[in-house]
């Protein structure tokens, strides 16, 4: 007989595979010899598994600690499963925590080819795979259907998505790619209408702009096409007065045979409406104003009670103020709905007198700042600003002021006094106020604080011992103290307060409770998505470290410093598991590369009085010119990887030519107040009409931004600069024609208050350039130059703004060359020159200061020279002129460019012809429309005492003639002959003038 | 089967691995029901309802859908800011248990031992029990409003069966109370089983114990 095998070899297997529980054997009370996970290495931080793991080597095994742990690991929002086991050993029991871990967004990207619209960032955003949520799979067909749903709406029908995932365990992130295939984009073609639409369909289809007029091809589907289709589509109905018409496309059936997609328009045009007004008049337009049937494109009954309501006020402005509007819809008949506003206006009365009793406690100012109602004023306000609503609005406003103070009970009547001084149409209003008395805090308690101390916090608080008892001021220190606390690492801190009476009359006790909650720490920092920027640099950035406190606004601070490294296109900061009841929290901080290159193409024009380099001797005052410009940048972000920046720029204009490369190097030796910029300049000027100025430069500098409003640059620049077509015979020696080097270091301490750089209302701005040009620093010449500038903006009232700024500057040689006087040893390119729509509009552009007056042997051109000193002062004074958007200016400039600084003058007349120290005076008026870019500026100066000069009125070529013919200076039409510039200049540009 | 086998499963048997507790249903990706909630659940129940101890997979099906239920009234309680029940209400309704069922402290203790329970659970039982009372009633009895019209045709249609139960009261106003307050009971059940269906019907459930499912 065969042998057969011991039956235990059959069993034992059978043992090991069905599925054991504990419900046959009972560990409980055993002692657990050890405890292990499963894997080995936990997602949670050593330190939380340690506090939230209650079952301990050595002590007896409890099943409700076994449980108490399961809950506690979970809802750290670590795990997404977790089983104990339990195993003899010897006479205890081995406890075998088996997890399984959770995995959190990290980096999403999106690949492949798809087509703009929509964005990448879109699809990102469509996505909803937010940085640091939880991971469930599901996700991943959600974002795939929002994606797919987003491309058809975009006409891409035959876009696919594949999503392409990669863990890692060490972070527990997981890394996400939305590689997205756009495919061909769909055309429009004839839409399906339906519905009652009261128009002809081929009318529908021209509104809605998807078919392309006069070639009659059909455009290709966006969203943002739809959409601008339907509304088109309904402004149609709209200018029939259909008001209540609906349009929306409720399909989009595609065609893949013709990559066709075929829109189905549901259209019911509803009535046509019509607005009136009964019994009292009012203009059809403001009618339309007043009520936003015709804004918001349907009359339902909320918008024509906010009509009635803003007609109501408009009456009431208007001086009566027991307006009563009511309105009242007609049932629709032929096609039409009329909607009458039954208006009663009442008498019309005028507020002449607003009184304020009882209040001793505030200033009535104080009171009255706060108030709609008021008096009649002459022009401004004929009638004042009264009505019932407003009138308790105000007792409102007053006693919340007061209940801020401390005055819990505080009341405020108001009375209302018609026929005031016998008067039919006055009418004036007496608030009476009963203070009441004024609680105070007799004593400020806060409890809860334990792991924080918050001693400096309670110091700032605004509820103190013997202060007014105010609700406002508990809400404020209650934000003090919780933003204190999320800043420490305490996201679940609470704050509540009681009052109890205290001793003394009108007294509370005050304690705040706070409750702090766990405190949370930062474990690691983690970074995803630098694909080409070095690491070092993003540290170097971000300020919270592993075993900080976690704040938010420190995370978003860093976060908000890396983005103004300019090399990311988005940054996503976030908490990993923020819900989770663990202490020790992982960091995100998410990158998505911007772009490497990126372009600015532009083209603009300058008007105004200015001279380009001419050959023509009669334009030495300048004249009315145009200057196209055209300019194109090119930057290369991120250079290397290391957040730097590489950039030509190139600027072409009949005026000036200009190609500079720059390479800027932010947060220089990590300070991130401090940029060092290397550039090669060349430019060619013929902004003066004397002379072309050539400018080869290679400079470095470095910025510091010693605080928000103050910057300091250090700057060495080393150029040649060089003249050509100078036009002024006397200048045409070698000294001054020669290329001239010249080495500088200069500084630059710009201090800005202003409120709004483009447009400031109030504030103050001062400039200070200072420089030395030295043999030492290899310059052939050796002068200082400085130049300060010092505005401020004073506001007068709610609508006025004073503006003033002084300009000075001086140029000083401290060395000579045999041959050349002071004022000619400094190169022409180098001088002031001054006049124009930013330094003095009594002048043409460059026009100001000294000018040619020829030599004993040559005749005077006129032509501006340059100075050595200006001094230049404006007094400018801003107001609104129509609207919102126009506004006007008044100013006087007054200064000139002097030949130097012991020249300058401001003396009221010219001395001479040949003299032009003294100060131009110049007032004018300007129009000011606001844009975005700041407002859009056209002035119009008139110089009480122009300058007067000597210049010649032919061309260089009939001077040249004169020259070869003997005939220079002797006789008619070629002799210099006085001239003056003209009284009136304009300019038009963008920007304020300073 | 030789003394080998009987070493072998004995061996086995001791040195195996068993599950002592485990995750087994996730509600929502918040909340969990442990394989010992669901146990401890079925032997509560059991005792109370005086059933004999099975730990069948039914009777774990059944107490796996009531923790469910319970995690929504949890939640609704935490976000509500409903009151809990005191220790105190717990220990009342343990002492009439120990008034109606057992004679001795110990026969109770017995009793409970033998369901694998102890007195700390069932006065947390308890107070489980009166919280979602409470909770039942004041997050659904302001909604259930009883019409006189309800109540007449309450009347009509049992008049008897209300005649037989109030001895001496017979008009419509001498049993409106009692009517009402059977309607109103009606009508608060019917509103707090709609609001857990409805619970039911937007959360995600994963059972990670598929015998539960």
């Amino acid at each position: 007989m065969k042998n057969l095998p011991d039956p235990a070899f059959f069993l034992l297997p059978l043992f090991l595979l069905i599925a054991p529980t504990g419900r046959g054997q009972d560990f409980t009370g055993k002692t657990v010899i050890s405890v292990q996970y499963d894997p080995p290495r936990q997602p949670l931080d050593a330190r939380d598994l340690k506090n939230m793991v209650l079952v301990e080597a050595g002590q007896p095994l409890n099943t409700n600690q076994v449980a108490a742990t399961i809950d506690r690991l979970y809802t750290s929002g670590m795990y997404s499963n977790v089983a104990v086991d339990a195993e003899a050993s010897g006479a205890g029991v081995t406890i075998k925590f088996i997890t399984q871990s959770k995995l959190f967004i990290g980096h999403v990207q999106v690949n492949g080819k798809s087509s703009d619209p929509p964005s990448k960032a879109i699809i990102l955003s469509t996505a909803q795979l937010n940085l640091g949520a939880a991971f469930d799979q599901a996700m991943l067909a959600t974002a795939k259907q929002s994606i797919l749903d987003l491309m058809h709406e975009n006409g891409l029908f035959e876009a696919a998505v594949q999503t392409v995932t990669v863990a890692n365990p060490d972070t527990e992130q997981i890394g996400i790619t939305l590689n997205v295939t756009a495919g061909k984009r769909a055309r429009y073609q004839t839409p399906v209408i339906q519905g009652d639409t009261k128009l002809p369909n081929e009318t529908i289809i021209k509104a809605t702009g998807w078919r392309i007029r006069f070639i009659k091809r059909w455009r290709k589907v966006t969203e943002e096409l739809t959409d601008k289709g339907t509304a088109g589509v309904q402004k149609k109905y709209q200018k029939q007065n259909r008001l209540t018409a609906s349009v929306n496309v409720s399909a989009l059936d595609y065609d893949p045979g013709t990559n066709r997609a075929t829109p189905t328009l549901q259209i019911d045009a509803g009535p046509k409406i019509t607005l009136k007004a009964a019994e009292a008049k009012i203009s059809k337009g403001k009618l339309r104003t007043y009520v936003p049937v015709y804004e918001e494109g349907a009359a339902d009954n909320d918008l024509l009670t906010e009509g009635a309501r803003n007609i109501q006020s408009y009456f009431q402005s208007q001086g009566y103020p027991d307006a009563d509007i009511t309105f009242r819809r007609s049932e629709p008949s032929n096609d039409e709905e009329v909607i009458t506003f039954y208006i009663t206006k009442g008498e019309r009365r005028k507020l002449v007198k607003v009184d304020i009793e009882g209040a001793t406690y505030f200033q009535l100012d104080t009171l009255r700042e706060r108030m709609f109602l008021q008096p009649a004023k002459m022009l401004i306000l004929p009638h004042g600003r009264y009505s019932e609503a407003f009138r308790k609005k105000d007792a409102e406003a007053i006693e919340n002021l007061y209940q801020a103070n401390g005055f819990r009970d505080v009341n405020v009547t108001s009375t209302v006094v018609a026929n005031y001084k016998g008067k039919a149409s006055d009418l004036a209003v007496t608030y009476s106020v009963n203070q009441g008395p004024q609680w105070r805090i007799g004593k400020l308690t806060v409890e809860g604080q334990g792991q924080l101390k918050i001693d400096t916090v309670i110091q700032q608080l605004s509820c103190t011992n013997g202060q007014p008892y105010s609700e406002v001021d508990i809400a404020s220190d209650r934000n003090r103290i919780l933003e204190y606390y999320y800043s420490q690492g305490f996201p679940n801190a609470t704050f509540t307060y009681t009052t109890a009476p205290a001793g003394p009359a009108n007294t509370v006790n005050l304690t705040y409770y706070i409750t702090e909650g766990r405190r949370e720490y930062i474990r690691n920092i983690l970074l995803s998505g630098l694909l080409r920027t070095h690491r070092s640099i993003v540290d170097r950035k971000i300020k919270v470290k592993p075993g900080e406190p976690v704040s938010i606004e420190k995370i978003s601070s860093d976060a908000q410093s890396l983005s103004q490294l300019g090399v990311f296109a988005t940054i996503n900061s976030a908490v990993q598991d923020a819900d989770g009841t663990n202490q020790y929290k992982d960091v995100l901080f998410d990158f998505h590369e911007a772009a490497r290159y990126s372009y600015q193409i532009g083209v603009g024009a300058a008007i105004g009085t200015f001279g380009s380099t001419t050959t023509n001797l009669q334009q030495a005052g300048g004249s009315t010119g145009f200057s196209p410009r055209f300019s194109f940048n090119i930057n290369r972000l991120d250079f290397l990887g290391l957040g730097q920046t590489i950039s030509l720029q190139t600027l072409y204009s009949s005026l000036e030519n200009r190609a500079s490369l720059n390479y800027i190097v932010p947060n220089f030796l990590n300070s991130h107040n401090r940029t060092v910029t290397f550039s090669v300049l060349y430019d060619t000027t013929r902004d003066v009409a004397t002379f072309s100025a050539k400018r080869e430069q290679a400079s470095v500098q470095t910025s510091f931004r010693l605080s928000k409003p103050s910057t300091l640059l250090v700057r060495f620049d080393y150029r040649r600069v060089s003249t050509s077509n100078v036009v002024i015979p006397s200048l045409l020696i070698p000294q001054l024609l020669q290329p001239v080097r010249i080495g500088i270091i200069s500084t630059s301490y710009i201090q800005d208050h202003r409120d709004d750089p483009a447009n400031a209302h109030r504030g103050y701005w001062n400039t200070l350039d200072t420089g030395i040009a030295d043999g030492a620093l290899g310059s052939q010449r050796d002068f200082i130059r400085a130049l300060g500038r010092q505005a401020t903006y004073t506001p007068i009232g709610k609508n006025l703004v004073f503006a003033r700024q002084t300009q000075i500057g001086i140029i000083k040689p401290f060395n000579s060359i045999p041959g050349l006087s002071s004022e000619d040893y400094i190169p022409l390119p180098e001088r002031f020159f001054g006049g124009g729509p930013s330094s003095m509009r009594g002048f043409g552009y460059n026009e100001a200061g000294p000018r040619d007056i020829g030599t004993p042997t040559a005749g005077a051109t006129g032509f501006p020279l340059g100075g050595n000193a200006l001094f230049f002062n404006t007094f400018e004074l801003r107001f609104p002129l129509l609207g919102q958007n126009i506004g006007g200016v008044f100013f006087e400039d007054m200064g000139n460019v002097y030949t130097n600084f012991s020249n300058i003058s401001l003396a009221y007349h010219q001395s001479s012809n040949q003299n032009f120290n003294y100060a131009v005076q110049a007032p004018g008026f300007g129009i000011r429309y606001k844009t975005p870019l700041g407002p859009i500026r056209l002035d119009f100066a008139y110089a009480l005492n122009p300058s007067k000069y000597v210049g010649y009125s032919g061309t260089i070529q009939q001077l040249i003639t004169c020259s070869d013919n003997g005939q220079l200076n002797k006789v008619p039409g070629c002799t210099s002959e006085p001239q003056q510039l003209s009284h009136f200049t304009f300019s038009f540009s963008i920007g304020q003038a300073f | 089967m030789g003394p080998r086998v009987i070493a072998l499963l004995l061996v086995g048997t001791l040195a195996q691995a068993v599950i002592i507790d485990r995750i087994a249903i996730v509600v929502n990706g918040k909340r969990i029901v442990k394989q010992s909630d669901i146990e401890r659940d079925v032997r509560a129940t059991e005792f109370l309802n005086r059933q004999p101890l099975n730990l069948g997979t039914a009777a774990k099906k059944e107490a796996a859908n009531r923790l469910i239920d319970q995690v929504f009234i949890r939640d609704e309680i935490q976000t509500g800011g409903y009151p809990q029940a005191t220790f105190e209400d717990a220990d009342r309704e343990l002492d009439k248990l120990k008034a109606d069922r057992f004679r001795t402290d110990a026969a109770l203790e017995r009793s409970l031992s033998n369901y694998g329970l102890t007195q700390l659970d069932l006065r947390y039982e308890f107070r489980w029990q009166l919280t979602v009372l409470h909770f039942v009633d004041l997050r659904f009895k302001p909604a259930a409003v009883v019409t006189d019209d309800e109540i007449q045709k309450y009347f009509d249609a049992h008049r008897t069966e209300l005649e037989r139960a109030n001895p001496g009261k017979t008009t419509l106003e001498e049993l409106r109370p009692q009517i009402e307050n059977t309607l109103s009971g009606e009508k608060v059940n019917q509103l707090f089983f709609s609001w857990l269906d409805e619970q039911h019907k937007q959360a995600k459930i994963q059972y990670l114990e598929e015998g539960l499912q």
